[in-house]
């Protein structure tokens, strides 16, 4: 068996039963009626730099309503004795995909898990943290990809650096700094309006003297206080640019929980201009 | 030489025991198949400690929120002992325990447990047997699984077979 069960709130029903006569101290209280949640292998997504270290996965589940036995028996539903419309799915796999209104195939449930950071695998337990449905029901049934993170018109840092006019002398730091202030934008998911918030984490500063580029986490900070500098060695004109990593989260609601997207965006700043002098020294006469 | 004095001997009178709450069992901070049998255990102990006093503090601790079996329970409990009655007899006896179902996914464990229950009854507050519970026999299964690092009862079965 491929599938993993999976019982998702709200859709356990439970019989009311009352302890009485002809029943011992266990038999009335048992789960009378439960419905059965299977999910299948569902699509998986993984963080990459994110520090949110949780596996996500949007399972489609089977259900049927079934006697009193256990979730995880591996026990196979008797289909002959469920009523009417209390068994969902296909004969393959019990899956039941939601049909929306208007005829499209509505979002499995999301569920995340923590994961093993050795092995990458998930661990413990999983937690729902939205029920898929149909788009016209709003809610959290839109998933913000990658691919959608890479299409927003996020506005690259802006580098700024010291000394102001670009000037500098060989052998003395260039000072380089950006803000690393979140942004907000809004976007469309298949229809559903999104606000995503991407911050930046990692930024890469390329001086333009064909060295390695300065890769950092800092946004740095100007004089006294930075911390991303380089200086050049030689005389030039230096064409300085970086390069912005983008983290992203979005949510659906405005109240609603601030999920991960899954993979990192970038930007490119314009380039400054960066003109390193020498400074020879002069005997000068005191006056 | 004296012959000792001879002290009456106390005549024995019978005291209920106290009943006190179970103790978790260490295991239970394992996450894997000895932990969801211990967890399995303890479940089953918290069950006759509600069933003999009523009280439901570590009930609901342990209680997941679809479980219907727990909620049943405490309806159960909350009826007989918030009006002042009780349960008594329905002394159980248990085998051991089986783990005879699990989901990697949700790290669910189906452990199975054998029980015996001899008859009891239910009392009201006056001392009035108001329903009789039968022997029984049969297996339970019990469905307990992880959440948020401390293991939960999610659902309860029974059947007069063993699944195993």
């Amino acid at each position: 068996m491929t599938a993993s069960p999976l019982v998702v709130a709200g859709l356990v029903v439970v019989l009311a039963a009352t302890s009485g006569s002809g029943e011992d101290r266990f038999s009335g209280d048992l789960d009378g009626s439960n419905v059965f949640i299977r999910g299948t292998d569902g699509r998986t997504s993984r963080p990459g730099t994110q520090p949110d270290d949780h596996v996500y996965r949007r399972i489609p589940v089977g259900g049927c309503d079934f006697g009193s036995v256990s979730h995880w028996t591996g026990e196979e539903p008797d289909r002959d004795t469920l009523g009417d419309g209390r068994c969902v799915g296909d004969d393959a796999g019990l899956v039941v995909r939601r049909v929306c209104d208007d005829g499209t195939t509505g979002v499995d449930p999301l569920l995340r898990s923590s994961v093993d950071p050795a092995t990458g695998d998930p661990v413990g337990d999983w937690q729902l943290v939205d029920e898929g449905g149909c788009l016209e029901e709003g809610g959290a049934v839109v998933v913000v990809r990658q691919e959608d993170l890479r299409r927003l018109p996020i506005t690259p840092s802006v580098p700024r650096y010291q000394p102001v006019d670009g000037r500098g002398l060989v052998g003395k730091d260039l000072i380089v700094y950006t803000d690393p202030t979140p942004q907000e934008l809004t976007t469309s998911v298949l229809g559903v309006p999104v606000t995503v918030r991407v911050t930046p984490v990692r930024w890469s500063w390329d001086f333009g003297d064909g060295e390695l580029p300065l890769v950092t986490d800092s946004a740095g900070a100007p004089y006294p206080d930075h911390t991303v500098s380089r200086p050049y060695a030689d005389v030039g004109t230096y064409e300085v640019r970086v390069t912005t990593t983008w983290r992203g989260e979005y949510r659906v609601a405005d109240d609603g929980p601030w999920l991960p997207v899954t993979g990192t965006a970038t930007t490119t700043s314009a380039p400054f201009t960066a003109t390193v002098e020498d400074a020879p020294s002069r005997l000068v006469a005191d006056r | 030489m004296n012959p000792s004095p001879s002290v009456p001997e106390a005549t024995p009178t019978p005291t209920e025991e106290p009943i006190t709450a179970p103790e978790r069992p260490a295991e239970m901070e394992r996450m894997d198949e000895v932990g969801a049998v211990a967890a399995a255990e303890y479940f089953l102990a918290v069950e006759e400690y509600v069933f003999r006093t009523g009280d439901l503090q570590q009930w609901d601790k342990i209680s997941l929120a679809d479980c219907g079996f727990c909620q049943n329970k405490r309806d159960a409990a909350v009826r007989v002992y918030g009006s002042g009655g009780r349960y008594v007899g329905a002394e159980t006896t248990t085998g051991e325990p089986a783990v005879v179902g699990h989901d990697p996914a949700l790290n669910g464990y189906a452990v199975e447990i054998e029980y015996s229950a001899g008859p009891g009854q239910e009392l009201d507050a006056a001392g009035e047997v108001v329903a009789d519970l039968a022997v029984g026999h049969g297996f339970l299964v019990l469905d307990v699984m992880p959440v948020n690092g401390e293991w939960g009862l999610l659902s309860v079965a029974g059947s007069e077979k063993s699944a195993s």
